[in-house]
């Protein structure tokens, strides 16, 4: 390990803090938890994390999320994808999900749905 | 390109697309790091090895030929699309890395991890389109680091093992001093 080696390293750690503090800013603030659905890019359902429901994302192509929302979260309960990283996520717990780094989406890569958990940061 | 093909090279090349196959297929089937998208990237090793130890485009059929057919074999189409901007990238960015002054392969290796990271952040983020790829960023990033520097350490010590007048000949043998490598690597 040459000196070069160790400045790319700290650069590239760098640029992932740097990543890491862009990311966290253009996280929109709410003054409720709310989880919002996107498919392929766009808003598909926003609702308040207290109202407990079950979202289905049938996209008619074969392709069907379902994500629940309950008093223990928010989780992705099914999804017709391979590789079911998404289902496996576990449960988002919206009183926290300010806190959580990164793990504040839930993501399916194969189906384009990606389900966002943001908490009641905006209020105080 | 106007190179010539012989018997050598060819065997030579065939051998080594099928040890990043293997090491590929391995990482498929055991998944070391838990975190999805995130892999060790052993199979770098012989894009290295081919940087080099051969030339330049050996490297980039070996690429071609590696992402193709583990594609084919247990991928899926989706996959492919992802390994090859991941591996196009790498190459893109090793290619000229190798070349620069003070930069020691575990240096290019955490460039080919950064840039095939970065790559198929890319693709997820044409796909998903949303800031979810954004706050993923950071993880591949430093997994990046983490998993580049291992490969590299593994390449250097591979090639120490094997001197570049070895490499030329007894390709076989060669396989098995690497495999064995990477082994007592991993143990």
């Amino acid at each position: 390990m040459k000196k070069k080696d160790i400045i790319l390293i700290c650069g590239v750690l760098l640029v992932a803090l740097a990543s890491l503090y862009v990311s966290r800013m253009v996280t929109p603030k709410s003054e409720v938890a709310t989880v919002t659905v996107f498919v392929n890019g766009a808003e598909y359902a926003k609702v308040v994390a207290d109202d407990y429901q079950t979202i289905t994302v049938d996209q008619g192509d074969g392709k069907v999320n379902v994500i629940v929302v309950d008093q223990s979260g928010i989780s992705m309960k099914s999804s017709t994808c391979k590789n079911q990283i998404c289902v496996h996520h576990g449960v988002i717990d919206p009183n926290n999900a300010d806190e959580l780094l990164l793990d504040h989406w839930i993501v399916c890569l194969p189906n384009g749905v990606s389900v966002e958990v943001t908490g009641a940061e905006g209020k105080k | 390109m106007n190179r010539r093909w012989d018997a050598s090279t060819i065997a030579k090349l065939g051998l080594l697309t099928a040890v990043a196959i293997v090491l590929g297929y391995f990482e498929y089937l055991l998944p070391v790091t838990g975190i999805p998208g995130v892999k060790l990237g052993l199979a770098n090793t012989v894009l290295l090895y081919a940087l080099y130890l051969l030339d330049v485009p050996s490297a980039i059929l070996l690429m071609f030929l590696k992402v193709g057919l583990s594609g084919l074999l247990f991928g899926g189409p989706a996959a492919m699309i992802y390994s090859f901007a991941g591996g196009m990238l790498s190459l893109a960015v090793m290619i000229p890395a190798r070349k620069i002054k003070g930069l020691s392969i575990v240096g290019v290796s955490v460039l080919g991890a950064v840039s095939h990271n970065a790559a198929q952040m890319f693709v997820a983020c044409f796909i998903v389109g949303t800031r979810a790829i954004l706050a993923y960023l950071p993880v591949l990033l430093v997994a990046a680091v983490i998993t580049g520097t291992l490969t590299g350490v593994v390449a250097r010590y591979t090639f120490r093992s094997l001197s570049p007048k070895h490499a030329q000949r007894a390709t076989r043998s060669e396989n098995q001093t690497k495999n064995s490598t990477q082994k007592q690597d991993e143990s």
